[in-house]
């Protein structure tokens, strides 16, 4: 197994999938626990529509792809709170409306060569060192910001009116966690995929939160279990044969079940 | 220290309170009373920056203001402890308090008589110890202005009596500001207290003795 490591698509990929792993676990609870899981899901099928964009008119499609998710994380946010629409629907209706766009324009315009299927389910083991790097700065950018805003995110996540009380700008605050949302999406769909990213945001906080009483540990544990997790599929994925993506989320899933599992057999003995 | 000139608040069409033209003193303590849905919070929420005013202004001179608020709008589900409950109502939002900062929570734990929760979970406390736990919060950040809304509405009775005593000598020794949003004035109130009876202006405002000659003129609160 340790031969695979002197190819370099396999250590870039390693990179990709831990600097991912750590950035969606950083992210994870300050979303999943503010009833916000389904924006990593919605931000995938936009930066779906805005790759395809970025394809069609230049050769880096993420110089469109980012501003685009960027703007649409934006939007939904906005929506979400000017109260017009409820924060699911505001996910919906956006994200539906840019996979439409997305699909239309793969079917009108001719000559475009890159399959549906791979922009889906995508590929880690393709990324080029480019995507390396656009990885690692992402994971560095969230890395510090949650180091740094720590104690204002997490009395967000638990107690908004609070928060505001206590002066912390929560517009403020609550955009730029959308916008690095959205920065990881459009990173980590190119080698996650677009069905599948949202996995490595939403399964940290769910499993972690599981097996500890406190914030801080729901953050650490769901660090640590993705990156192990994220590894293990990589180094699996590859004489498996079988997508990264998938394979990490079916890890989870194991994980999950077990530890369900376990707890439900500790109640019963208890009892 | 705390001036509301001619406050007016407006929701649609519905006018919650108006003509509210009020001053309290530094070190004085405010009970606001008055009948549900009289605007009660809405006065408080104002002060907090919850809320701004349809017209009018707040003149408010206090440097650190501690708040607990009626409805805990928190999700107590999550995965977190009263330690970092606690935490998050430090001054300065740095990952780690100070020694004396620890020393401070210690000792409201133990005033509030749940040192033994510290470290657990608040989705496992009753509604009384996480009305203590928001307390504390409200405290530790050490206010000269401390806004309490119906702060003993989980606490039991027994507990409710001493949390009044605790707050006066808090009160004197720090020369703090208290409002204070109750329906019930029985156990709460000494004679130079003051008063303020709201539904929608204000009807009453004075000290707790001039009250209860207001009261036997035949206004009752709810």
């Amino acid at each position: 197994m340790l031969e695979l490591l002197s190819y370099d698509f396999i250590q870039y990929a390693l990179i990709i999938g831990i600097a991912l792993a750590l950035s969606a676990a950083l992210l994870s609870p300050f979303l999943v626990l503010n009833q916000q899981a389904m924006i990593a899901d919605g931000l995938a099928h936009v930066s779906f529509a805005g790759l395809i964009l970025g394809i069609l008119f230049i050769e880096q499609p993420l110089y469109i792809a980012i501003p685009f998710v960027m703007l649409a994380s934006l939007f939904i946010k906005y929506l979400s709170t000017s109260k017009t629409i409820n924060g699911d629907a505001a996910i919906g209706l956006v994200s539906a409306i840019s996979f439409a766009i997305g699909l239309i324009i793969i079917k009108k315009s001719s000559g475009f060569n890159i399959s549906v299927e791979s922009m889906l389910v995508g590929n880690i083991f393709t990324a080029t060192k480019a995507d390396m790097f656009l990885s690692v700065l992402i994971a560095l950018i969230i890395i510090s910001f949650i180091l740094t805003s720590y104690r204002k995110l997490f009395l967000m996540t638990y107690d908004i009116n609070y928060a505001k009380f206590s002066k912390i700008n929560t517009n403020l605050y609550g955009y730029l966690l959308a916008g690095l949302t959205a920065f990881f999406i459009v990173i980590g769909v190119r080698t996650i995929g677009t069905l599948l990213i949202s996995a490595l945001v939403v399964f940290p906080s769910v499993i972690s939160s599981q097996l500890t009483k406190s914030f801080k540990g729901t953050l650490t544990i769901g660090i640590v279990s993705s990156l192990i997790i994220v590894v293990i599929g990589i180094f699996i994925a590859h004489p498996l044969e079988t997508p990264v993506g998938s394979t990490i989320v079916l890890l989870y899933a194991i994980l999950l079940l077990f530890i369900l599992l376990i707890k439900q057999i500790k109640r019963r003995t208890i009892s | 220290m705390i001036t509301y000139e001619n406050i007016e608040v407006t929701f649609g069409k519905f006018n919650v309170l108006k003509n509210i033209s009020f001053k309290l003193n530094k070190g004085e303590m405010l009970h606001i009373i008055g009948p549900n849905g009289s605007g009660k919070t809405t006065l408080v929420k104002l002060l907090v920056g919850l809320l701004d005013p349809t017209s009018g202004h707040i003149d408010n001179k206090a440097i650190q203001m501690g708040y607990l608020p009626q409805k805990l709008n928190t999700k107590l589900n999550l995965p977190m402890t009263v330690r970092e409950v606690i935490y998050s109502g430090l001054k300065n939002q740095r990952l780690k308090p100070t020694k004396a900062q620890c020393e401070l929570i210690k000792s409201w734990l133990d005033v509030m008589e749940i040192p033994q929760l510290f470290e657990s979970s608040m989705s496992y406390l009753s509604g009384g110890q996480q009305q203590r736990v928001f307390l504390i919060r409200a405290l530790i950040s050490e206010p000269d202005l401390l806004i309490l809304d119906e702060p003993t509405s989980a606490l039991d009775p027994s507990f409710r009596e001493k949390f009044y005593h605790m707050l006066y000598d808090f009160q004197q020794e720090k020369q703090m500001t208290i409002i204070h949003v109750t329906h019930d004035l029985t156990d709460a109130v000494k004679e130079d207290c003051k008063v303020i009876y709201v539904d929608q202006t204000v009807k009453f405002f004075g000290t707790y003795k001039d009250y209860h000659e207001f009261e036997h003129r035949g206004h009752h609160h709810a």
